[in-house]
């Protein structure tokens, strides 16, 4: 277990690069479209999962708020789309503002709570969303919805085969996994980190505590909002239901089941969680039930998820350290 | 050339306690001095209002002349004042030279548009980072503990890196709160021998200590608290010989 | 008209106020926030119906039946997956996402026991209503607030004044000093889990009596507003508990009849995040000083 881990930890630039090269070759070997349709969706919740677990793993925020985020990019993408006209990646850039706009709001205000307040009160944002959702009838339509969402396009070429829409959405996975890697590996992403580790310490070195929590805050949400944004286009038509509390709460079990501070934990983690209830429909009814058993059993055998405890930077840097000791070795002991 | 921090009459009080009540001391460029006092004198209070984690009730902190009363910790941090903890506070899941790392933050000037793009400065600055704190750990004599957690690393060790972490601030003043509290006597030994270095790099430091072998081997000067009141201050010979500190300490002679 | 309303608001808000009180109580000796206590409540509603209509017309065994039922699934919650996590020394979050779980599964358990349908619930604390003053009086909303004020004062008395209230609060405000000093600590936990379960129980059985209809969605509901009610009295306080249940009642009724019926829920999320803004240890609550 350990020199499996080693080993990935060393090479994981090529892992990546293998898996990356697997899932483009993916829907030319995968001709299903339920397949397909199901890959989809899973690199969706990778892409929200991953976004929550940079607040939540990396930053030490525990929120209950991210389907409001999800919802406000899903509804701002829907009406410009249906009432403007206007394509797909205009959209997603006003999701992302309109996201980040309200984690602007929000969080100005409330990330200078601490612990389960904070939580409380992104739970509490994102009820007073639904319900705006349900109620606005006006803008939202309430509880009727919003049908004729057009398809994904982009600057009018339309991308609405099961396969164009699996690449458009394995695009903006992968483009969300880089910027948040690129983060957290930089000065930012160590002192988020510390952050989490200990606010107080890491204010007495110089970090201003307050800035990055918005930040970090906000570029989730952004990166959320845009995930509902391609989630309104993909799926023609978005309701109130979708974006409640318990859908925060999926995302939250997804983070944590993966590994809190681990990307590919993440991505593993939401993965599972969205393949197994797809594989489990036959359980019918029984299928909720035996996600919410798996939820208990996982933290009984492994609180902190998956790959929480696994740091995949100090792997390799200890790997290489052991290599470079070793005698015999070009180099010998280093420096 | 006006003093590395200068302490003008500073009172903190919380609630109807009276915390500390006007204190005044200053620090030279260079100098090494510490606060000794029984518990509950106000040493950590004092610390807290010089890195503006408190703001006293009244009276004004300065560094280097600058008034900093009332600033938030961070930015008396980038200014100058570096800290550790009575209570040893390593970010414990990240690696040693991680810790000392962060220290840099104040320093370092990476933004979120170079992180992403992986910009040269970004690259440049990392590298340059990393060699830095490498120094540091050896300095610290850490080196070999550089990958591994902070929290696995024995007590000693998690107190010295927190001084390695602090120095990565690169301060004008250096703030240890009881740096050899826990440690035996080997460790002692080896603490007094790295603050005296320290010394010959140019660095200056305010300690609080109540290992007194420790404090008068390796301080210039003292200041002594009780009851949040300045009992006395002097060199370590002229504390030692005052009648009030002899009091403060054992009792009475004649009760 | 206004009397009626804040009547109703009050008689609703103390049944938010008894789920309260429990959702406090475990906050305050665990600092865990217990999201399966709204799916609990609606447990307890659906087994003393179930109880109900097996035994046939014995209300009082089955509502006792009901709330001892539901007090030993809390117990489990508890001893089974809660406890463990202490044991691992887990991380506090993973506390909260057991009971998240442990919320599904109660959820699903009634879903398949008794289906998603919307059920009748009797009534058989309604005597008839009488006239104050003009103001209509339900007799079910004098029984409600009756049990509610009684049980505040016996867990007041509990809390404040009995040996085991003492052992509460020890172990709320240090758990390890308080097993140091001989107190049973597991044993403490576990029984105010059974505590807060039973509240919930009482309540579910009160409010499905009151509205004469029991369904699947109440639980999430009423976890929200118990955990804003929780909030705005100041968590971990009991009195707080109580008053912010009453208060989030009187908010969301007056609210709902005087502002928009749709944005009735929305009403303790708005008081709740104003609360946790303005003063974030709740009314009762007090603020704590950051110890370096």
């Amino acid at each position: 277990m350990k020199k499996a881990l080693d080993f990935v930890a060393l090479h994981m630039r090529a892992i990546s690069v293998v898996l990356i090269v697997l899932l483009i070759a993916f829907p030319f070997a995968v001709s299903s479209s339920y397949i397909l349709r199901i890959m989809t969706i899973c690199f969706m919740y990778v892409m929200i999962a991953l976004s929550l677990n940079l607040l939540t793993g990396f930053l030490g925020l525990m929120t209950l708020g991210h389907a409001a985020f999800w919802g406000i990019g899903a509804y701002t993408a829907a009406l410009i789309a249906t009432r403007a006209g206007l394509g797909m990646g205009a959209c997603m850039v006003a999701a992302a503002i309109v996201a980040g706009v309200f984690s602007l709001l929000l969080g100005g205000a409330a990330l200078k709570l601490k612990g389960y307040f904070l939580t409380i009160v992104t739970l509490g944002f994102c009820e007073i969303i639904r319900l705006v959702e349900m109620n606005w009838t006006g803008l939202t339509r309430g509880p009727l919805g919003i049908p004729g969402i057009p398809s994904p396009n982009f600057f009018g070429i339309d991308l609405s085969s099961n396969t164009q829409i699996y690449f458009v959405m394995l695009v903006l996975v992968i483009l969300s996994a880089l910027v948040i890697y690129s983060i957290v590996h930089s000065r930012i992403g160590t002192a988020i980190m510390a952050i989490r580790e200990d606010d107080l310490a890491a204010q007495a070195m110089g970090v201003n505590v307050f800035k990055y929590k918005i930040m970090v805050f906000i570029i989730s949400s952004m990166i959320v909002g845009v995930a509902g944004a391609f989630y309104a286009h993909y799926i023609n038509y978005i309701d109130p239901t979708s974006f409640t509390t318990a859908a925060s709460t999926d995302m939250l079990v997804m983070a944590i089941f993966g590994g809190l501070g681990s990307i590919p934990g993440t991505i593993l983690g939401a993965s599972i969680l969205t393949i197994i209830p797809e594989t489990i429909r036959a359980l019918g009814m029984y299928r909720n039930l035996f996600y919410g058993i798996l939820i208990v059993v996982l933290m009984m055998v492994k609180p902190d998820g998956i790959l929480g405890n696994v740091n995949f930077k100090y792997l390799k840097q200890r790997a290489l350290s052991r290599r470079a000791a070793e005698p015999g070795k070009t180099g010998g002991k280093a420096e | 050339m006006s003093s590395v921090l200068k302490v003008t009459s500073v009172t903190q009080k919380f609630g109807g306690l009276k915390a500390l009540s006007d204190i005044n001391m200053h620090i030279e460029k260079g100098e090494i001095v510490g606060i000794i006092g029984p518990n509950g004198a106000g040493k950590t209070t004092l610390f807290n209002i010089i890195t503006g984690i408190y703001n006293p009730t009244e009276g004004k902190v300065e560094l280097g002349g600058e008034d900093i009363t009332g600033q938030k910790p961070h930015v008396i941090a980038r200014k100058g004042f570096a800290r550790t903890f009575q209570n040893i506070r390593l970010f414990s899941k990240m690696s040693a030279l991680d810790n000392v790392i962060v220290g840099m933050h104040g320093r370092t000037s990476v933004n979120l548009v170079d992180a992403i793009f992986h910009t040269p400065k970004k690259r440049r600055e990392e590298k340059a980072c990393g060699a830095r704190a490498e120094e540091l750990l050896r300095l610290m004599d850490l080196w070999e503990d550089r990958y591994a957690l902070a929290s696995s690393l024995p007590y000693g060790k998690q107190r010295r890196l927190e001084i390695a972490r602090a120095l990565a601030t690169q301060p004008k003043l250096l703030l240890l709160d009881e740096p050899a509290a826990g440690m035996n006597e080997q460790e002692t030994e080896d603490l007094l021998h790295m603050v005296q270095q320290l010394k010959e790099l140019g660095e200056t430091v305010l300690l609080i200590e109540h290992d007194m072998k420790f404090v008068m081997n390796v301080c210039e000067r003292l200041y002594v608290l009780n009851y949040g009141e300045l009992l006395a201050e002097g060199t370590p010979a002229e504390v030692r010989g005052n009648p009030k500190v002899i009091e403060a300490y054992l009792g009475k002679e004649d009760d | 008209m206004l009397f009626e309303q804040i009547l109703n608001g009050l008689t609703i808000g103390s049944t938010y106020a008894l789920v309260a009180i429990g959702f406090t109580m475990v906050f305050g000796v665990l600092e865990l926030v217990n999201f399966a206590n709204g799916s609990i409540y609606m447990l307890g509603g659906y087994l003393t119906l179930m109880v109900y209509t097996t035994m046939q017309g014995h209300f009082i065994l089955a509502f006792i039946l009901g709330v001892v039922m539901t007090g030993v699934v809390g117990f489990c919650l508890d001893r089974f997956a809660l406890r463990r996590l202490r044991e691992k020394k887990a991380p506090k979050l993973t506390g909260l996402i057991t009971t998240m779980g442990f919320a599904t599964v109660i959820d699903n358990v009634i879903l398949l026991f008794f289906g998603s349908q919307t059920k009748p619930y009797p009534n058989l604390i309604d005597f008839g209503q009488f006239q104050v003053g003009g103001t209509t009086v339900n007799t079910s909303q004098i029984v409600i607030l009756a049990v509610a004020l009684l049980l505040m004062g016996v867990l007041s008395y509990v809390t404040y004044k009995t040996k085991l209230g003492k052992a509460m609060r020890c172990t709320a405000q240090n758990a390890d000093a308080a097993r140091l000093m001989g107190v049973n600590v597991n044993m403490v936990i576990s029984v105010t889990f059974i505590i807060s379960s039973a509240l919930a129980a009482i309540a579910g059985t009160l409010v499905g009596m009151y509205y004469q209809t029991i369904d699947i969605n109440m639980g999430f509901t009423i976890g929200m507003k118990t955990m804003a009610s929780a909030v705005l009295g100041g968590v971990g306080v009991l009195p707080g508990a109580m008053v912010g249940g009453l208060l989030v009642g009187l908010f969301e009724t007056l609210g709902a009849s005087y502002i928009s019926a749709g944005y009735r829920d929305a009403v303790a999320f708005i008081i709740l995040i104003i609360i946790i803004l303005v003063k974030p240890a709740g009314l009762f609550g007090k603020k704590k000083i950051n110890k370096v």
